[in-house]
């Protein structure tokens, strides 16, 4: 017996010393290695919005803490996409110091620098991750950051983000589509649309059998007149580029925007390209919103707008997802970031309610009006656009910079996934960090969000929200009266003129242009 | 017995507290406005003086007069319904000889006061949804033809606003008045049965101009809570359709955290206050020259 229990005892401490011996799980780091002094005690905060990825966001950060609980990571939920705008905003009115540490860039640039990248840049609210890239990830066997990245998703960031530096690193991608109710599909007789004759058709179709609303949509489909807009600005894409000379040049990031033309064979061809930011607001203060194009991009789009819901600009996301899901509306225009939310959500509805639904991409014009090209390009782009706040304490960055490393590891990266779909909360789409894998029914429905061509943004062309907050309710009312085709196309461009110019001397004044690309500007302080 | 300078100034050194931090988180924010409302102020930028621009770019503002008349609607709806039916839930409990009942209606009444009012917000958003609510229950009466989509019509959004919190009894100003109505003396009620009153006239001649202070309280308090926020609006319309249910405190709040211009938010949050200001006086006086 008592030899027994000194095997006992022997085999006990040697399972402790080993496990004393090896490495955390999932790091390689000790603390040695770590650039950032483990004495010391800190605090990162990584602010995000409510649903997307929460949980996987809070566990990931408890999973951190027990590899370095020097560092405390505190996970601040932000209800709304509104609410973290105003948090950014009053979070940078006081001394950046004490603003969140890791947020969502682009609602950041949109609080604080009418989405240019460059001011957010220049004022040192962001950090420039590119140098980040070709550091040690110390969460994926040492290998460099940018090793679990598709080259192509890393240009897409870079380009996102002004061209010159890097605000996010690519997590996600988003895409957006009609999704369709199979069942109401079959039951009336309709086939799915291969052109945008036919969705015009089939909603008409849908509209005399009863179904009021046939497309549930709210301010995601803003995306299906930017598809349409890119259509037609397209073909004018290289008015807005970057171009040798420019003060914004840069050689190795932006030489595939020399003498570019847009080829409709290659509906990739402009995925690499830079816009200039100055040409663009130079364009619009030249052209204004009321432009021949503007009309007929708007006019196509309402053929179809018209049958969307009353209000549909301002309608709730869970809204009009309930109208697709209740059978209202048999086809909803929704991003892939609801894609699982649906999937769950109709797997929740009693056996009778369940119905069968797929996705379908935006169809192409049979015949284009003028000034448009036939193809429609989709949407598909990065999605969770997570920033680095640049800070003065050294210490501080690298903890943060390290904790952005292990959200960007692939085993963080599946923790973050895996957690956030377990706790039904969303996830935006699929992953793009190498060896992230999901599970085969989700993964099967986003794929059917991958568009042949991903088309630019050309919002701030088409003037779809480009107006201030205060103007906002006057561009709702314009756009619900276009909607319900109370006026016209022209007549809705007209009344926005005016809320759009303002916009634009604005963000002009904003960035301190003087709409010379050849000139370098500094924001106005 | 004369009394020492000591005693004579106890009473203020025990406001001075109250008074340094009323003067602290108050005063000085309404100076502070007031003076940023004579700037550019804008979020990323240095402030500069502006004068009265940002008054005069307000009303120019075609979207900020407008919300006034929103305002204007929601605000007597609010005064009316403050009083109104409160009064008539006061009045009808006073009747009720039965006190055990008495005092479990007036319990009845008190306790959906407990519930917050964003709950309460929420409870109506979804009796307004298009698929839930009123339209279940008019589809259950086979009367599909009156469901609407009650907040996105622009015919029917800011009446469902005036109407969220129907029957208005379970609020503060029915305790107000209920208290206003046991502080009646009893004397009164004799003389007025000696008299040979009705109940209409103990109502009309007794509880009306006794209640006089009372509702005056009432209105002032519903007026500065319906002018100045805006949660109502913002949690089930946040404005629209359009611009239906824009009110002044909603676009003053969309300029300064929407727009990030201060300056200019901070005039209109002036102009309201001194809209406030002007109204509360003014239904003062009016209530005390109708007594």
């Amino acid at each position: 017996m008592k030899g027994y229990k000194k095997v006992i005892s022997i085999l006990l401490a040697g399972s402790m010393m080993l496990t004393g011996m090896l490495p955390v799980y999932g790091s390689t780091e000790t603390a040695s290695d770590v650039k950032w002094d483990t004495g010391k005690e800190d605090e990162i905060v990584l602010t995000v919005i409510n649903n997307y990825y929460t949980a996987g966001q809070k566990k990931a950060a408890e999973e951190y803490m027990k590899l370095h609980p020097e560092t405390k990571v505190v996970v601040d939920v932000v209800a709304d996409n509104d609410s973290y705008m105003t948090k950014m905003k009053t979070a940078f009115s006081g001394d950046k110091e004490d603003a969140s540490d890791i947020v969502h860039g682009n609602f950041l640039t949109m609080a604080l620098t009418g989405s240019s990248w460059n001011i957010a840049f220049e004022k040192e609210y962001v950090l420039d991750l590119a140098p980040m890239l070709d550091e040690e990830n110390p969460y994926n066997d040492g290998k460099l950051v940018r090793d679990v990245f598709e080259e192509s998703d890393l240009a897409i960031a870079l380009n996102k983000t002004g061209g010159s530096k890097m605000g996010i690193l690519p997590f996600d991608k988003i895409g957006v589509a009609f999704f369709y109710n199979k069942d109401i599909f079959e039951k009336e007789g309709i086939e799915i649309p291969e052109t945008f004759e036919e969705l015009e058709a089939i909603c008409g179709q849908l509209r005399e059998k009863g179904y009021e609303y046939p497309i549930s949509a709210g301010l995601e489909s803003s995306w299906f007149l930017n598809a349409i807009a890119d259509t037609g600005y397209r073909t004018i894409e290289e008015t807005f580029l970057v171009q040798p000379g420019d003060a914004a040049w840069d050689e190795n990031t932006m030489k595939v925007n020399e003498n570019f033309k847009f080829d409709e064979a290659n509906l990739s061809c402009d995925k690499d390209l830079v816009n200039s930011d100055e040409r663009i607001m130079a364009y619009k203060k030249e052209n204004g919103v009321n432009t021949e194009l503007n009309q007929t991009i708007y006019t196509a789009f309402g053929r179809i707008a018209k049958y969307f819901p009353e209000n549909w600009v301002q309608a709730d996301t869970n809204q009009i997802i309930t109208d697709f899901e209740m059978g209202n509306s048999p086809i909803l225009l929704q991003g892939s970031f609801n894609a699982g939310k649906v999937l769950s959500d109709i797997n929740m509805l009693p056996e009778d309610s369940q119905f069968e639904w797929a996705t379908f991409q935006f169809p192409s014009f049979e015949e284009a009006p003028e000034g448009l090209q036939s193809t429609m390009r989709g949407l598909y782009v990065l999605g969770n656009e997570i920033s680095i706040i640049q800070k003065e304490d050294e210490d501080h960055m690298e903890r943060v910079k390290d904790f952005y490393k292990y959200m960007y590891s692939p085993d963080g990266a599946q923790m973050i996934y895996e957690e956030t779909l377990t706790n039904g909360n969303y996830i935006q789409g699929p992953s793009v960090i190498g060896g992230v894998t999901l599970d085969e029914e989700l993964q099967e429905k986003l794929d059917g969000f991958v568009p042949e061509g991903t088309s630019r943004d050309w919002d701030n062309l088409d003037g779809f929200f480009r107006v201030t907050e205060a103007s906002k309710p006057k561009f709702y009312d314009l756009i619900n009266q276009f909607s319900m085709e109370k006026i016209t196309a022209e007549e809705m461009l007209e009344g926005l003129q005016p809320l759009y110019d303002e916009y634009n001397e604005e963000a002009i004044s904003a960035a301190g242009s003087d709409l010379d690309p050849a000139t370098a500007d500094s924001a106005q302080q | 017995m004369k009394k020492t300078w000591k005693v004579r100034l106890l009473p203020y050194l025990f406001l001075m507290p109250t008074l340094i931090f009323l003067a602290v988180f108050s005063y000085y924010a309404i100076g502070n406005a007031l003076y940023t409302s004579l700037t550019d102020s804008a979020f990323g930028r240095t402030a500069n003086w502006v004068g009265f621009e940002n008054y005069i770019a307000a009303f120019h503002d075609e979207m900020f007069l407008t919300s006034f008349r929103n305002q204007i609607i929601i605000t007597v709806a609010a005064v009316l319904t403050s009083v109104c039916f409160p009064l008539l839930a006061a009045e009808l409990l006073f009747f009720i000889k039965h006190k055990k009942i008495a005092n479990i209606i007036k319990t009845a009444f008190v306790i959906p006061m407990l519930v917050p009012q964003i709950v309460v917000i929420l409870i109506w958003k979804f009796l307004y949804n298009p698929n839930f609510g009123f339209n279940s229950i008019l589809k259950t009466l086979h009367l599909d033809s009156l469901t609407h989509n009650w907040l996105n019509d622009q015919s029917t959004a800011l009446l469902c606003i005036v109407l969220i919190g129907f029957p208005f009894i379970s609020s503060m100003y029915f305790l107000i008045i209920h208290t206003g109505l046991n502080m009646i003396g009893e004397e009164l009620y004799e003389a007025a049965i000696v008299d040979g009153a009705t109940q209409w006239d103990v109502v009309w001649s007794i509880h009306v101009p006794n209640l006089v202070p009372y509702i005056k309280i009432v209105v002032t308090l519903s007026l500065i809570q319906s002018l100045s926020g805006f949660g109502l609006v913002a949690a089930t319309t946040n404005g629209g359709p359009g611009f239906a249910t824009t009110i002044p405190a909603l676009q003053m709040y969309k300029v300064a955290f929407g727009d990030g211009k201060f300056g200019r938010a901070s005039a209109m949050g002036v102009i309201l206050f001194l809209v406030i200001i002007i109204l509360t006086l003014m239904s003062r006086k009016l209530i005390k020259e109708e007594a």
